[in-house]
């Protein structure tokens, strides 16, 4: 075989899946168009005044702690003015070493509670049950550590209520939240899951635990970020819902009916992406039974998070996601192609694992087979400058288009300065930080080959945009 | 050059593309811009809409009533509704009132039938909204159309427009369908048909009649929904039903001492969700001797057994806080009285 053949085939493989990838896309974009307009209207219901009903179904918070102590009671205190029915809250400590305990004791007048506890899923031991005396819908679970995955079971033991919420300790969320999201569940008795939009809270302004003031942080990796959970969310996942090929609900904010949970057995424990493959086995276990089921998504923004506002830190949680990624790929491939896969096994799962999981590997190595290619004199300047103008602007038309869909639907972001820096931001960020975060997500491939032990994720929270009163 | 000939359909392919992805992204910030615009001058109307007639609605609330009322333009049509609607969602009595009376000076309803008619989405949206609220016959017949129609929030809501106008027609004409229409969850069903809860009683008695085996497990979950009770003669049939969906949803009705006997059978039962179901129906029905039977409970292999015969237990107007901790000392099953602890330390919180 000479050089030109393999030059060739090359060119074109790479050529063709940055096609393919791009068109993926672009077909889940126009899916989240007609999904947006499509609930749109539904906003005149919600400028009007809630009244409850009574038939909401209640709900339990699950809120996994490990060394939080700095911020768990602000995070607590914000959940309990949530605007809903009825719902309970459940802190997990799961063996902090900070005084979250504490703290929590502390601030919510906590009693040792003699629970009875009924173990559906086995976890770690747990040392104690506290029972708010000031809030009757607030308990704590005092646990031995045994990571995220198996704190959340936990919370699912003890938990009262037929659908769970899992939220992250450092979660801010709407004071609406819950009304949003549980949605899907009232309109369909076969809902099972249901997931809404993380927006990034850095240069927000928080007061009390809520979002007060909308902004754009002046970090360039925060606002990165902010561009990328715009695509991510946007039209990722509401062009997946719409076609009910959702695979991933974030650990950070989404609702489960608990029977089907327990069902599966629970959260995966020792593993680090337990949000996404729980939702991934909920796919494979409940069409292997032909169990009618839906997993929806709702594009309301619901929940706000922290981002990363330093490399390392940003690096590390990619390369975790990325490792979250492949074990709930591969534990889970019976999915692919199965008999009654539909369209999670036939189109969402072998997306995920041709351009999620194995992406970084094709984009990295095709960057560095071009530059290689240029560098021999296989292939002309004109060629490789043409193979990063297709690429970069494929990049950017997709982010463009993420930002199209949030100014289509929400308006999060008000001013027209906003959208500007955005727009800047959309560009900027083809021209090395996604190259960067392919890199990022090829570490994270590696390790999760090398089998390395995995761990609560240590996240370096800045809060600087929190005003605690 | 000669590889430069050999891959230009590569080449020409990957220009083309890119200037197709250059355009689109020109088009796409161009639609963006142009969306931002279009939003600030919405919102612009809003504020002008709210502005012109804020005022007017309330000298309307506070008792006046303008002779020389400004006339409604179209463009201000939708955000006056919106207003509107907003003030007759939080408020009650006289107020709605002396709203209905400015919507109908200001020709509300022919508004909104029209917009119901030819509207977008949206638009027929509030134009049912106000429809409802209005609470005029005239409009029941587009109002019925609606509710038939395949997409499920107009229809809700143009159900719920047509129980607000007239609930007794509206309990005769829609309750039968929507009980045996799945595509309606249960609890739309009841929002639905709340405002006419009384109206729905006879109605859903003669459902019950005739109601096949496969449908009644809906039936009876609207009824407990809306609290309309199943009658005495039907209660004995249902709790003997061979369905344990039917049985369930018969038990959380229970409240006549009359199904004592029956529900004291249920409490064996080999489904564990007709056992507890059994115990809190035992709880509203029961006599003091029935206590023993719920304490046997309190050894159950299931969870939510143990605890809802706890609860019940400790709810028994005749058992004390001493009563239950005698019992926590002298159950022998280790579950049996660590549910009862738990019992009591609930209630000791909630004191």
């Amino acid at each position: 075989m000479n050089n030109s053949l393999i030059v060739d085939v090359v060119t074109w493989f790479v050529f063709a899946y940055f096609i393919v990838l791009n068109g993926g896309y672009l077909t889940l974009n126009l899916l989240s168009i007609l999904s947006l307009r499509r609930s749109e209207h539904r906003r005149v219901l919600d400028e009007l005044p809630q009244a409850y009903s009574a038939l909401e179904i209640p709900i339990s918070i699950l809120v996994p702690a490990y060394n939080e102590a700095e911020t768990i009671a602000a995070s607590v205190r914000s959940l309990l003015q949530l605007s809903y029915s009825e719902f309970e809250i459940v802190v997990i400590n799961d063996g902090s070493r900070d005084g979250t305990l504490d703290a929590l004791k502390a601030e919510f007048s906590l009693q040792a509670f003699p629970e009875a506890l009924r173990v559906q899923i086995p976890t770690q031991a747990v040392k104690a049950v506290y029972q708010s005396a000031d809030y009757p819908n607030l308990r704590v679970i005092d646990k031995h550590n045994g990571g995220k995955a198996d704190a959340l079971n936990a919370g699912v033991n003890a938990s009262r209520y037929p659908l769970f919420c899992g939220v992250d300790a450092d979660s801010i969320l709407q004071r609406d939240s819950l009304q949003r999201v549980v949605r899907p569940f009232l309109d369909d008795s076969t809902m099972v899951a249901s997931g809404g939009t993380i927006r990034i809270a850095n240069g927000c302004q928080v007061t009390g635990g809520y979002l007060t003031q909308v902004g754009l942080p002046s970090n360039p990796w925060a606002l990165f970020q902010v561009v990328e959970y715009l695509r991510a969310f946007l039209f990722g996942r509401l062009g997946w819902s719409a076609i009910s090929g959702m695979l991933i609900i974030s650990g950070a904010f989404g609702l489960f009916r608990k029977d089907v949970v327990v069902m599966l057995g629970g959260y995966r424990p020792n593993t680090i992406g337990e949000d996404m493959e729980l939702v991934v086995r909920m796919h494979r276990v409940l069409r292997a039974r032909k169990q009618p089921y839906k997993i929806e998504f709702v594009a309301d923004p619901v929940c706000w998070t922290e981002a990363p506002e330093d490399r390392h830190v940003l690096r590390a949680q990619r390369v975790r996601w990325q490792r979250g990624l492949s074990e709930s790929l591969t534990s889970n491939w019976g999915l692919m192609f199965s008999r009654n896969g539909g369209v999670p096994g036939w189109v969402a799962f072998p997306f995920m694992v041709l351009f999620e999981w194995l992406g970084p590997i094709v984009e990295l190595g095709g960057y560095i087979f071009m530059v290689f290619a240029v560098w021999f004199g296989l292939v002309s300047w004109d060629a490789f400058a043409l193979f990063l103008f297709v690429a970069i602007g494929l990049g950017i038309l997709l982010s463009v288009s993420g930002l199209l869909l949030e100014e289509m639907s929400f308006h999060i972001y008000p001013s027209g300065r906003h959208l500007l820096r955005l727009g800047v931001a959309v560009v900027l960020e083809n021209f090395g930080y996604r190259q960067l975060n392919s890199w990022w997500r090829l570490v994270g491939l590696y390790k999760w080959a090398a089998q390395t032990e995995s761990t609560w994720g240590t996240m370096t929270r800045k809060g600087s945009w929190q005003n605690r009163q | 050059m000669a590889w430069l000939t050999h891959t230009d359909p590569f080449l020409r392919a990957a220009l083309w593309i890119g200037l197709a992805a250059t355009g689109l992204i020109a088009l796409l910030i161009l639609q963006i811009a142009l969306l931002r615009l279009r939003l600030l001058s919405r919102r612009r109307r809003s504020a002008q809409v709210v502005a012109r007639w804020r005022p007017v609605v309330n000298a309307v609330l506070s008792g006046e009533r303008p002779r020389d009322l400004p006339g409604l333009e179209r463009a201000e049509e939708a955000d006056f509704f919106k207003l509107w609607l907003h003030f007759q969602a939080s408020l009650r009595g006289e107020a709605r009132a002396a709203l209905n009376w400015l919507a109908t000076d200001l020709g509300c309803e022919q508004i909104a039938l029209r917009l119901l008619a030819r509207g977008d989405r949206g638009e027929r949206l509030l134009a049912i909204l106000v429809l409802g609220h209005l609470g005029r016959a005239g409009a029941g017949l587009r109002l019925q159309e609606t509710a038939l129609s395949s997409d499920r929030l107009l229809a809700v809501h143009a159900s719920l427009a047509l129980v607000q106008i007239d609930p007794a027609l509206a309990a005769a004409s829609m309750a039968p369908g929507l009980v045996h229409n799945p595509a309606w969850p249960v609890r739309e069903v009841v929002t639905v048909l709340q405002g006419a809860r009384e109206q729905c009683a006879s109605v859903m008695h003669a459902l019950l009649a005739r109601c096949d085996a496969s449908a009644l497990p809906r039936l009876l979950q609207v009824m407990e929904g809306l609290r309309v009770a199943v009658p005495g003669k039907d209660l004995q049939r249902l709790l003997a039903h061979e369905s344990v969906e039917v049985q369930i949803a018969v038990l959380r009705m229970v409240s006549e001492p009359a199904a004592r006997e029956p529900v004291l059978s249920m409490l064996g039962h080999q489904d564990w969700r007709v056992r507890m179901h059994a115990a809190k129906a035992l709880g509203r029905v029961g006599r003091r001797e029935d206590v023993a039977a719920l304490t046997q409970l309190l050894s159950d292999r299931e969870w939510w057994v143990r605890y809802r015969s706890a609860q019940v237990i400790a709810g028994l107007p005749f058992v004390q806080p001493d009563d239950m901790r005698q019992l926590a000392q002298a159950a022998t099953d280790r579950f049996a009285g660590d549910m009862l602890r738990q019992v009591m330390a609930e209630g000791a919180m909630a004191a």
